[in-house]
């Protein structure tokens, strides 16, 4: 740990020093379509070797060079290149747009800016993934909704919760340790329908920005991995609607400019009609029912001047289930942040962000006097400010700091006269949590980059509010009352973060990576599946904050003229103060929950091939990751290491597209990895004339292996002026197979002195037609 | 509460997807046998009984392995002692008038080991009515008669409760009719409290046993419900396991003292 720092130490200092007069060229780079911003678009000098910068995720770069005469080359992946002559005397704004060639609007192969696409090769840290949802909208869906979340789970690392589950492990780390980030508001539950479908509707997506390893300073608060997704901005250029019909939901977009190149707008909205199916049945329990999402997003942009720019992105989401005034589910995330760029001098940018973000849920039944429900609520303010230095064309400085307020109300009652309950207001909880952070992006000789960076993060557990003690084996010692804003507990972290890439040639090269993260927000699931009910909880007196050391190193090796992209990653992670159950432990309405916890450490490494074929009439990619992930708690197993649910020793996925023609294109998944960790009964006894199944240790068992294959085909109809449409016909699990959503043990019906296990599966195959629309 | 909402989860996942179900083999490690200790102290009855017995692998078909050579011994808080003798199947027995608010030990030597526990018998709470109402069907239940208990929770103190039905005769014990309960969020009031998830008819008659009991007593079967409702998706509980014992040893199972009321109705 001394020596990291003492790295880091050494690499900002050298930064500071031996400095030329230079000047700085910067700008914004768009897409001459619709004006959106452009993001991950590289910037060449001809004349320099290793000489670069790249757009950040709101189109603006910034290079600093000695006076002189160069030729900028701007390249992206799916873009015309463009080179610029520039004279260099003073510092510039150049702002510019790129197009998209002709071919590509005629569906035909891409074969753009093929000379040097190896930017995975020279560029980014082990462990990053950009996805964008033009490339996986051809791909089968469940149900006929693009999910860009759906996609990430299949990369190397990642493993989906399961099926109709919307969360994710990566690398060996939990469900709650992963920051997922909408336009910088961080969701709590990503999931609709019980999991089912991500909240992220991918007509309303630009692309995410994925980090399993390697996750820079700038990012904190979760210990496993950062899902940063962007919203689209909306067409600068002119008004444009597009949406789909699907069997499940239909999806409407509205976009266009606010002033001509100087704002736009984006508003989207989804809906499902199940209940709208369901009316139409004659079971009074059928057409009673309320089952239903929507979700809107709403994104708006507008350049005040050439060096202001402001930025509001809004979501709002929810679901709701419910049978007449029996019983009722509903839950929902709203989400917005407003933003500001500003450019204060061509090599010095800053981004403030203020974001808000609540997640509340409530179930209950009966109405008015028999009313009895339970409310429970997350909700963020998040004040942000980074900064972007460019020191010189070898160092990219950012620095910046957050302050987070949260507040968790768990378990408000809601109670009518005749259920003989109290209604009851929980005591909400209240935390802060602070960071700090400086990294830099170090070009060092011609072939070796660092970034490096420090983030310091702290975490205050504040009143008002009320501190319990427990003993060792969870019974309550003592209370004490706390007032407001008094702190109650304090907690702070440093987090070096370092990576490094060495290229080797044009070809290949080596990358690692160094981080360690703290968490101070945890989730606990009471169920094997996620479900709305699933309780955040902050660290406190009793819960200390999560941390996690993970080291990774990767090889890179592109083919055929960069046709083929290959890696080979491994990584070793380090968790300590995971948290779980005692046994029996109930989440619900529990105000001394903290006594039901457990603490203990994790440990997870593994192996990732990956493969992916970036060109020509089939694209795809191709992942397997051979991995562990334990566990150890005093009070488990004997205090023995055990696996954790998701240690899947084996995972496989290939997805795929084949282009026919231009308008006919057939695409592929197929996933298979090991059943998951499970504990299963050994004995069985009675109490009371009931059989209680007897267990004898945590995860000992596993579940059948889960395979699938999904297959689509999209046809594209003739463009008519402007107006473009297509089909997709997804079928989920082609051939069938019967994979275990759960496995439980029950006495035989007929007869009950024979045990039995019973495996429930949700899905054979899902047939989904969608059309998707645009003009 | 948490079994309707486990209930509800479970609707709408069979609601939107067909799902399937099927019978596989699982291969289960035979495992070491646990003892079992399951120590009942009854103010209505005015009996201790013991019953203590071996698990048997899961699968299997065998015959209950039934310890027989136990040496029990009550004792009250003053220190009186009395033995529990053996009956057969395992089940001990000894019939006294335990006191109220008096702290019960219990100790059983089986082989040289020695198994400890402790309970207290609370005082009583007399159950006032039972009453029922028509409901409309749900998604989850047929239409028909739900029926609720009625007492007034003593405001003084932290209660516990169990409620245990008997219908036309027949005592229900499933693991979905396990129902316990703390008075954390309605204490001091005139309870209603509804059979969970028991939907009667007309002409049906529900006997109704209100047990009152201690944190321990409680702490059992609160994790023997999750246990028992916890399989599968919707489990009520984070990670299976077993009930939350009370005795010292390496022994499953409980002690616990109880005071009781019943009532009986006749669903009109």
């Amino acid at each position: 740990m001394k020596a990291i720092f003492a790295i880091l130490f050494i690499c900002f200092c050298s930064t500071v020093f031996g400095q030329d007069e230079k000047y700085a060229i910067s700008g914004f780079v768009r897409d001459s379509s619709n004006g959106e911003d452009l993001y991950g678009i590289t910037v060449r000098v001809a004349e320099l070797e290793n000489v670069g910068a790249r757009t950040d995720p709101y189109g603006y770069y910034v290079l600093k060079l000695r006076p002189g005469t160069y030729t900028l080359q701007f390249r992206g992946i799916g873009f015309e290149d463009k080179e610029v002559k520039i004279d260099l005397t003073s510092d510039v704004q150049l702002d510019l747009e790129l197009a998209v060639p002709s071919e590509i609007q005629n569906l035909s192969e891409v074969k753009v800016s093929a000379k040097k696409e190896n930017e995975n090769i020279t560029s980014g840290t082990p462990g990053e993934i950009k996805l964008e949802i033009e490339d996986i909208k051809k791909l089968p869906t469940f149900g006929g909704e693009v999910d860009i979340v759906e996609v990430a789970k299949r990369q190397p690392g990642f493993k989906t919760a399961g099926e109709g589950n919307a969360g994710y492990y990566v690398r060996g780390g939990g469900l709650d340790q992963n920051l997922v980030l909408l336009d910088e508001a961080p969701i709590y539950n990503p999931s609709h329908l019980l999991g089912f479908f991500s909240v992220f509707n991918g007509d309303a997506v630009k692309g995410a920005t994925i980090y399993k390893g390697g996750i820079p300073a700038e990012y904190g608060g979760r210990t496993a991995s950062v899902m940063d997704i962007r919203m689209k901005d909306g067409n600068a250029k002119r008004f444009g609607v597009s949406g789909g019909l699907g069997l499940i939901a239909s999806r409407l977009t509205l976009e266009g400019p606010i002033v001509k190149d100087k704002g736009s707008f984006m508003l989207s909205g989804r809906r499902t009609y199940a209940d709208l199916l369901l009316k139409l049945s004659d079971d009074p329990s059928l057409n009673s029912t309320q089952l239903y999402f929507y979700d809107v997003n709403l994104k708006a942009n507008y350049r005040l001047s050439p060096k202001d720019k402001i930025y509001l992105s809004g979501y709002i989401g929810r679901d709701r289930f419910g049978f007449q005034d029996a019983f009722g589910l509903n839950w929902g995330n709203l989400l917005g942040t407003l933003r500001w760029t500003h450019v204060f001098k061509q090599n010095l940018i800053m981004q403030t962000s203020l974001i808000y973000s609540d997640y509340d849920f409530e179930f209950g039944f009966g109405t008015d006097d028999d009313e009895l429900s339970v409310q429970s609520v997350i909700r963020d303010i998040n004040f942000k400010q980074g900064f972007a230095l460019t020191i010189n064309e070898k160092n990219k400085l950012k620095f910046g700091y957050n302050v987070i307020h949260h507040t968790i109300e768990s378990g408000n009652i809601r109670a009518g006269s005749n259920t003989g309950i109290n209604p009851y207001e929980a005591d909400p909880d209240y935390g802060i949590e602070g960071a700090l952070y400086v990294q830099n992006d170090h070009q060092i000789s011609k072939r070796f980059k660092l970034n490096y960076g420090l983030r310091l993060s702290t975490f205050n557990q504040v009143g008002a509010g009320t501190a319990y003690e427990f003993d060792e084996s969870g019974a309550l010692l003592s209370t004490q009352e706390y007032g407001d804003w008094e702190n109650i507990q304090f907690y702070y972290g440093l987090e070096p973060r370092l990576s490094a890439n060495f290229v080797i040639d044009s070809v290949s090269s080596v990358k690692f990576g160094y981080n360690r993260n703290y968490q101070y927000t945890h989730l606990l699931s009471n169920a094997t599946t996620s479900t709305p009910t699933d309780v955040w909880i902050m660290s406190s007196n009793n819960v200390k904050p999560q941390i996690a050391d993970q080291l990774s190193l990767g090889y890179y090796r592109n083919f055929s003229d960069n046709m083929y992209e290959t890696s080979v990653e491994i990584y070793y992670k380090d968790m300590q103060n995971v948290i779980d159950y005692r046994t029996g432990a109930s989440t619900f309405l529990n105000e001394e929950l903290e006594g039901d916890l457990i603490y203990g450490d994790g440990e997870s490494y593994g192996i990732e091939f990956f493969v992916r074929k970036r060109k020509g009439k089939l694209t795809g990619f191709a992942g397997y990751t051979l991995s562990r992930s334990l566990r150890q708690f005093d009070e488990i197993n004997g205090g023995e290491k055990f696996s954790a649910r998701q240690d899947r020793i084996h995972d496989f996925s290939i997805s795929a597209m084949y282009d026919i023609t231009d308008r006919l294109s057939v695409s592929a998944n197929f996933v298979y990895y090991t059943g998951d960790a499970v504990t299963f009964p050994t004995g069985k006894y009675e109490v009371e004339g009931m059989q209680v199944p007897h267990y004898s240790e945590r995860n000992g068992y596993r579940m059948p292996d889960y395979h699938r294959l999904d297959l689509a085909l999209t046809w594209q109809n003739k463009k008519k002026k402007r107006f473009e449409s297509s089909w997709n016909f997804s079928v989920y699990n082609v051939y069938g197979r019967e994979n275990a959503y759960s496995i439980s043990f029950e006495q035989n019906e007929d007869n009950p002195a024979i045990n039995e296990a019973v495996q429930l599966s949700l899905f054979k195959w899902v047939p989904t037609i969608t059309y998707n629309f645009k003009f | 509460m948490k079994k309707v909402l486990s209930l509800s989860m479970v609707f709408i996942t069979s609601l939107v997807f067909i799902a399937c179900e099927k019978v596989i083999e699982v291969d289960l490690e035979d495992q070491e046998s646990k003892l079992i200790i399951e120590a009942k102290l009854s103010k209505l009855d005015q009996r201790i009984t013991v019953d203590i017995s071996m698990t048997t692998p899961y699968f299997a078909e065998a015959e209950t392995e039934y310890i027989s050579n136990a040496q029990i011994t009550l004792t009250d808080q003053n220190g009186l002692a009395q033995l529990i003798p053996y009956t057969q199947n395992g089940h001990y027995e000894l019939s006294f008038d335990p006191s109220i608010n008096m702290t019960y030990s219990i100790s059983v030597l089986i082989d040289g080991k020695l198994y400890e526990a402790t309970s207290i018998m609370p005082g009583s709470v007399p159950l006032n009515n039972l009453e029922s109402e028509f409901q409309a069907a749900t998604p989850a239940t047929d239409e028909g008669y739900g029926v609720f208990a009625r007492f007034n929770d003593p405001a003084d103190q932290e209660n516990y409760y169990r409620i245990i039905h008997h219908l036309n005769g027949a005592i229900q014990n499933d693991g979905s009719d396990l129902q316990v309960i703390t008075d954390g969020i309605g204490n001091g009031n005139y309870l209603k409290l509804p059979l969970f998830q028991q939907v009667f008819n007309s002409g049906d008659r529900v006997f109704v046993e209100l047990v009152h009991f201690d944190e321990a007593s409680y702490e059992y079967f609160n994790s023997l419900g999750d246990i028992l409702g916890g399989q599968g998706p919707t489990a009520g509980t984070a990670a299976p396991g077993n009930p939350v014992t009370n005795w010292n040893g390496d022994a499953g199972g409980y002690f616990s003292a109880y005071t009781s009321d019943t009532l009986s109705l006749i669903i009109p």
